[in-house]
């Protein structure tokens, strides 16, 4: 039986929200009608008991959510384009406030690590390049980067959370 | 590496799953797999959200920001190359390129090397400032690219100066 409480239907539709920003960018003007569709057709799909499997929702939901991506994508291929002379404003650029705040935090982040661990981190999660070649790079073994890795982790777990208590504390 | 059920493996294996789907270097399938995944696993989406920022932390590492006067100032702390494959010009985009600022100063005095990708960011980002009714001016080339931009003509479309106060100064004019 699925969990229809309102905290689970908002942390669906935050990584709905997720997914959907991954694939169209942040210019997309569209980006909650996309994730309120999914979740339109998901809970549709859900009450008339068609989701066969029911230990694969995040699969189903996946589908679902592609749908609803391709479907946009055909349909802006096929509108005419923006009109020049009535721009859409673009809601990829944050409030400049947010901006401020955002690049703090990262150099608040900054400050706490190392210079060689920010090297390797980056060769990880910048450059795409595998565990082993880091660690012969480094002359590391598996256990010291996964301390370098864990321990960077944490400490952005730890920013992390105080950040989203912080944010909702200010919703509120 | 098999992605399926990324928190039945290793966390180590997790991370690099992670890794790539940020840096974009996963297959498409590979990325409908893990989607599939976090969409119906709450751990794997908070270590997904951890990384991601972790990440950002990383890409905006090798430039510094601060505003001045209503003018932000964009300067490179190490070394750095704006050439076609270098991180830095990335970074660059990303803070003038995605940002709301529109009067803005990159300090070239770190910058030992350009090409014709980094020659071309900054028209770039000359283009969209001009497009946002603001400015770009430069700040402390060395002599090689001080030389590259004159060659170029750059040097005559983006303001070049030497000194911070007076490149400040000319945004009041």
């Amino acid at each position: 039986m699925m969990d229809l409480s309102e905290p689970s239907i908002e942390r669906l539709r935050l990584k709905l929200r997720y997914k959907v920003l991954y694939h169209v960018g942040h210019n997309c003007a569209d980006i909650d009608d996309l994730v309120q569709e999914t979740l339109v057709r998901f809970f549709r799909a859900e009450q008339r008991k068609i989701i066969r499997n029911t230990d694969e929702l995040g699969a189903f939901l996946n589908g679902v959510c592609r749908n609803v991506i391709l479907e946009y994508r055909r349909r802006i291929r096929r509108e005419p384009a923006i009109d020049p002379d009535n721009p859409i404003p673009d809601p990829g650029i944050r409030p400049e406030a947010d901006v401020l705040e955002m690049r703090d935090a990262i150099d608040n982040g900054l400050k706490e690590l190392a210079e060689r661990d920010r090297m390797i981190l980056r060769s990880l999660y910048l450059e795409g390049k595998e565990k082993e070649a880091i660690c012969k790079e480094w002359k590391m073994t598996d256990a010291q980067f996964r301390v370098v890795l864990f321990r960077a982790k944490e400490r952005f777990r730890r920013a992390y959370t105080t950040e989203m208590k912080r944010s909702a504390v200010e919703e509120h | 590496m098999d992605e399926g059920m990324v928190c039945k493996r290793e966390p180590i294996e997790r991370e690099q799953v992670i890794a790539k789907y940020l840096s974009r270097s996963l297959d498409a399938e590979a990325v409908e797999e893990f989607e599939g995944h976090y969409l119906g696993c709450d751990e794997c989406f908070d270590e997904l959200q951890v990384s991601e920022r972790l990440a950002a932390d990383l890409r905006a590492s090798n430039l510094a920001w601060n505003q001045t006067e209503g003018v932000s100032v964009l300067r490179f702390k190490t070394n750095a190359e704006l050439t076609h494959s270098a991180q830095e010009l990335d970074e660059l985009r990303r803070e003038v390129l995605e940002q709301s600022d529109s009067r803005v100063i990159i300090d070239l005095s770190h910058v030992t090397r350009i090409d014709s990708a980094g020659l071309g960011q900054l028209m770039s980002c000359y283009s969209h400032l001009i497009k946002n009714r603001g400015a770009l001016k430069v700040l402390n080339p060395a002599p090689e690219i001080r030389k590259l931009l004159d060659m170029t003509g750059l040097s005559t479309v983006i303001p070049t100066f030497q000194d911070e106060r007076e490149a400040l100064n000319s945004f009041k004019n």
